[in-house]
């Protein structure tokens, strides 16, 4: 290998057990890439449709048959309501979900330095494909009409259903190495990853049967989907961002893997609070009181994990801090830890009643699900990605692909940070408006307006950050499967 | 047992603690609920819903009309939904017993729906007058929420049909007001779809009093 | 490059990730609020409570109790136990297991339907001018005489079905007099046995 190299990973692991994971975890990581893209789009076609409600509504002008379909299929497809949902679950399990899982086979090959057999990496290739068919079918099941109604949930009962079978064979193969590991002290890393290996399916399985089944009725669909919203944002994804975290700034910074203060109390309270913290969502909802309080509760003291694991990332990032400011990767890593610690805060406070009272129900929520989705997971994601990839292929990034990494750093930074700023202010006079009865309620919406495109500028940094990721990730894999190509003639 | 099985161990508890009491407890406290008899009027509340109002809720669900309207009353110091006149009282679980799903929703931007089948107050002055929805109204917002002033909602124009008018009011067909009627021998009919989501809309009403959620005088 | 061995001796994460003292007074604060919290707004984890300033020290009292619906507690018995074989459409399986929607058995003397229930029935049936032949089980011993009637009113009111009502008091007479009996029902038996219900 070449020293020069500005992310060194290779001094945990076994260079040929990551090269034997190029093929799976390129194509994972470029169809995630591609989803993310598209739900920034799908994004972008929902939020116009707020300010310019007829956006899409072709309808009236076109009459020749076939052309009219189309465009009818477009109003149906990406009417509001559609197109935020496809958004969510685009974004949730084609992008977020997919991209940690990845990162989660990478991590677990490091972590257990077993190697995957060639049926085993065919395996893999088809549970990849068959979770990106999945969400393709999922996304189709949205725009025809056909989505459940509980958001982040959305995809129909037969699109879950594949996912569930793709992740069965992700999860078993990561279980099954884990379980042939003989040494027997985990690490902090290994305590998220293997949580949420474990997690995910419990959670998933629950929520399939309690929505899809129709087993129940009433308020019950709607407590378990809250439920699972809340174990999947932090247990699921939550722990697998955690996990890499713990591993890669760490490793990167050349320090000791394991000797981090507090992080195995901090781990339990995780665990346990984060299991509990779903139902906040539903403050004020047709709910005994117990469930509801007993959610908020466990939800503000995620305040103490939160502080002890963004205390664990941070410190270590700030001691090296000239470490830092040359290293893209740790620019997102760093955002990602603080993030974290900002988005348990405002759900924390969120979830109050006194505030949720004001907040709740306003474009405040969307500010806080882009802190958490795009400046923590997204953020600590994109690191993660550009920290393994090198790690595949072999070789470093291109030049190319670093430079334009960090422009798309500062592209996704300031975006998330203009996209929250604007959300926040919106919302807060929007709440604040609806919370005070003497004011007409469609006078409301005219209150939040200003800041409506600020939200705006900041959607559009977002999307372009997004853009160039993908570049970058396809740019990345195509340079190292020409090569490997050329290989047989070049030496 | 090493470290990894005591790890799982710990990982199972976690999962199966919070299962057992924010799943399991609820469905024992408000998972097998009953409708109950009014002593004056001998109604069972909440009313059956009926099977097109079913099937709207499915219509409803699908096109992410949760997006945007919620369907849960907060009690009065948890916002001023009461204030608004948007329910008479907190919303609670045997509310919901007929539907499968809830619709609760998490945006307000749009009113409230938990009581659309009862009458309001207009929400561009939120004074004045109470009105009731009735299904001309919410087919008209559907087909052509352009002809109502100050409205954002979207259109949702693909849940009708415009056709030949075949015989004379053979079906229920739109009243569009002025500027944007169809074209002459033309009519706009709603499909099934419009037809259950309206009647879903139109049964939505929360009034009654229940012994764990009480109506204020 | 970097190895893992030889870092174990650099404690400068150890060292340096501590938590200031007072972090942890916030945390235990943070505790002590979750608990005081939980006390004054859980309704006494009542599923009955839903304004959560209300204060409650043991149960909630008042309020009309809730109406046993027979019907739709007669829904959750069929389901569990009947629709395996007489579906949840009440239509049956051609040939099989006979229909309950419009059929003439569910809908006509009271007795005869207890019976079935209780006993059981076997052989070939005719039921809305079809031949039916399958095997049903006596259900005397898996339900109560509550259970019973639920679901027989249950199954009497549904699919278009619109007879009168079974009540627990019925199936127990029911019960007493053909005490006796072991064996199911054939459909010979039935039309020998009294239509109306024993005093």
């Amino acid at each position: 290998m070449n020293g020069s190299k500005d992310v060194q990973l290779e001094g945990y692991g076994d260079e040929n057990l990551d090269r034997s994971l190029q093929g799976p975890l390129s194509l994972l990581f470029v169809c995630s890439a591609l989803w993310l893209v598209v739900s920034s789009l799908l994004g972008a076609v929902a939020f116009w449709q707020l300010k310019f409600p007829g956006l899409i509504d072709f309808k009236a002008g076109i009459q020749t048959p076939y052309v009219g379909w189309f465009f009818d299929f477009i109003h149906q497809a990406l009417n509001y309501g559609r197109a935020v949902a496809a958004t969510k679950s685009v974004m949730i399990y084609g992008w977020l979900l997919q991209g940690f899982l990845g990162v989660a086979i990478w991590l677990t090959g490091r972590l257990t330095k077993k190697m995957i057999c060639k049926t085993g990496n065919y395996f893999l290739l088809g549970a990849i494909a068959l979770w990106n068919i999945g969400v393709l079918v999922g996304l189709m099941g949205v725009f025809s009409g056909e989505a459940s109604g509980f958001s982040g949930f959305d995809f129909p009962k037969y699109a879950a259903a594949i996912l569930f079978t793709a992740y069965a064979f992700i999860g078993l193969g990561m279980g099954m190495r884990f379980a042939k590991k003989s040494c027997s002290v985990p690490t902090p890393s290994e305590w998220y990853l293997i949580g949420a290996i474990f997690w995910f399916p419990w959670f998933f399985g629950v929520a399939y049967y309690f929505v899809f089944c129709k087993v129940v009725f009433g308020v019950m669909p709607a407590l378990v989907h809250a439920w699972y919203i809340g174990g999947l944002e932090v247990l699921v994804l939550g722990s697998l961002a955690i996990s890499i975290l713990y591993y890669l700034v760490p490793s990167i910074l050349g320090l000791a893997l394991n000797r981090v203060h507090s992080a195995k109390s901090a781990f339990w309270f995780f665990a346990f609070l984060g299991a509990w913290s779903g139902v906040r969502h539903l403050v004020g909802g047709p709910l005994p009181a117990w469930m509801i309080s007993s959610s908020v509760v466990a939800g503000v003291l995620l305040l103490i994990p939160g502080t002890i694991i963004a205390n664990n990332q941070m410190v270590p990032l700030w001691s090296n801090w000239c470490k830092v400011k040359s290293t893209p990767v740790l620019w997102y890593l760093a955002t990602g830890g603080v993030s974290l610690l900002v988005w348990i805060s405002l759900e924390a406070m969120m979830s109050l009643r006194g505030v949720s009272a004001a907040l709740r129900f306003s474009y405040f929520e969307m500010g806080v699900s882009a802190v958490f989705e795009y400046a923590f997971l997204s953020m600590v994601l994109f690191g993660s990605i550009y920290a393994i990839l090198p790690t595949l292929t072999g070789k470093e990034l291109p030049c190319c692909v670093k430079c334009c990494s960090k422009c798309q750093f500062w592209w996704g930074f300031c975006g998330v940070i203009t996209f929250f700023t604007g959300t926040f202010f919106a919302g807060t006079f929007m709440g604040l408006g609806i919370n005070f009865a003497p004011m007409a309620f469609v006078a409301t919406t005219n209150l939040a307006s200003p800041f409506f495109w600020l939200s705006v500028a900041g959607g559009i940094m977002v999307l372009l950050a997004n853009l160039i990721f993908v570049k970058n990730v396809v740019a990345t894999v195509l340079s190292a499967c020409c090569e490997s190509n050329k290989e047989g003639c070049c030496s | 047992m090493n470290g990894y099985g005591r790890l799982f161990v710990g990982i199972l508890f976690a999962f199966v603690f919070s299962w057992a009491a924010l799943i399991l407890v609820p469905l024992n406290q408000v998972g097998n609920l009953m409708p109950l008899e009014d002593q004056t009027s001998g109604d069972l509340n909440p009313p059956a819903l009926s099977g097109l109002a079913k099937r709207g809720s499915q219509v409803y669900a699908a096109n992410g009309c949760a997006s945007c309207h919620t369907q849960q009353v907060r009690s009065e110091s948890g916002g001023s939904d009461i204030a608004r006149q948007w329910g008479a009282r907190q919303t609670v679980a045997r509310d919901y017993l007929y539907h499968s799903n809830p619709n609760l929703g998490s945006m307000r931007l749009g009113p409230d729906l938990a009581n659309l089948g009862v009458e309001r107050p207009d929400l561009n002055v939120n004074a004045g007058p109470k009105k009731k929805y009735d299904a001309a109204g919410l087919h008209q917002l559907f087909y052509a929420p352009r002809s109502i002033k100050g409205s954002s909602h979207p259109s949702y124009s693909f849940l009708y049909e415009k056709r030949e008018i075949k015989g004379a009011n053979a079906e229920v067909s739109l009243i569009l007001p002025v500027g944007f009627e169809t074209e002459e021998g033309k009519e706009v009919v709603p499909s099934e779809d419009a037809k259950a989501l309206v009647a879903y809309l139109l049964s939505l009403n929360r009034m009654y009093a229940l012994p764990e959620a009480p109506v204020k005088p | 490059m970097s190895d893992h061995s030889s870092n174990q001796s650099n404690e400068n994460s150890h060292q340096e990730s501590m938590l200031p003292q007072w972090m942890y007074w916030v945390f235990a604060a943070l505790l002590i609020w979750g608990g005081a919290y939980l006390m004054r707004y859980s309704g006494g984890f009542s599923g009955e409570v839903y304004d959560e300033s209300t204060v409650t020290y043991g149960p909630v009292k008042g309020g009309a109790a809730a109406v046993e619906d027979p019907k739709v507690l007669g829904a959750r018995v069929y389901k569990a136990n009947c629709a395996q074989c007489h579906q949840l459409t009440g239509l049956g399986v051609e040939g099989q297991y006979p229909p309950l929607a419009g059929s003439e058995f569910v809908l006509g003397s009271e007795a005869h339907v207890i019976r079935i229930l209780l006993h059981g029935l076997v052989g070939p049936i005719t039921v809305n001018g079809k031949p039916y032949n399958g095997n049903m089980a006596p259900w005397k011993d898996v339900l109560d005489d509550k259970k019973i009637s639920q679901v027989l009113t249950y199954i009497r009111s549904d699919w278009g079905n619109n007879a009168s009502a079974i009540t627990p008091e019925m199936v127990a007479a029911v019960r007493k007099e053909e005490a006796a009996r072991s064996a199911s029902w054939t459909e010979k038996e039935l039309e020998a046995a009294p239509k109306v219900l024993p005093k």
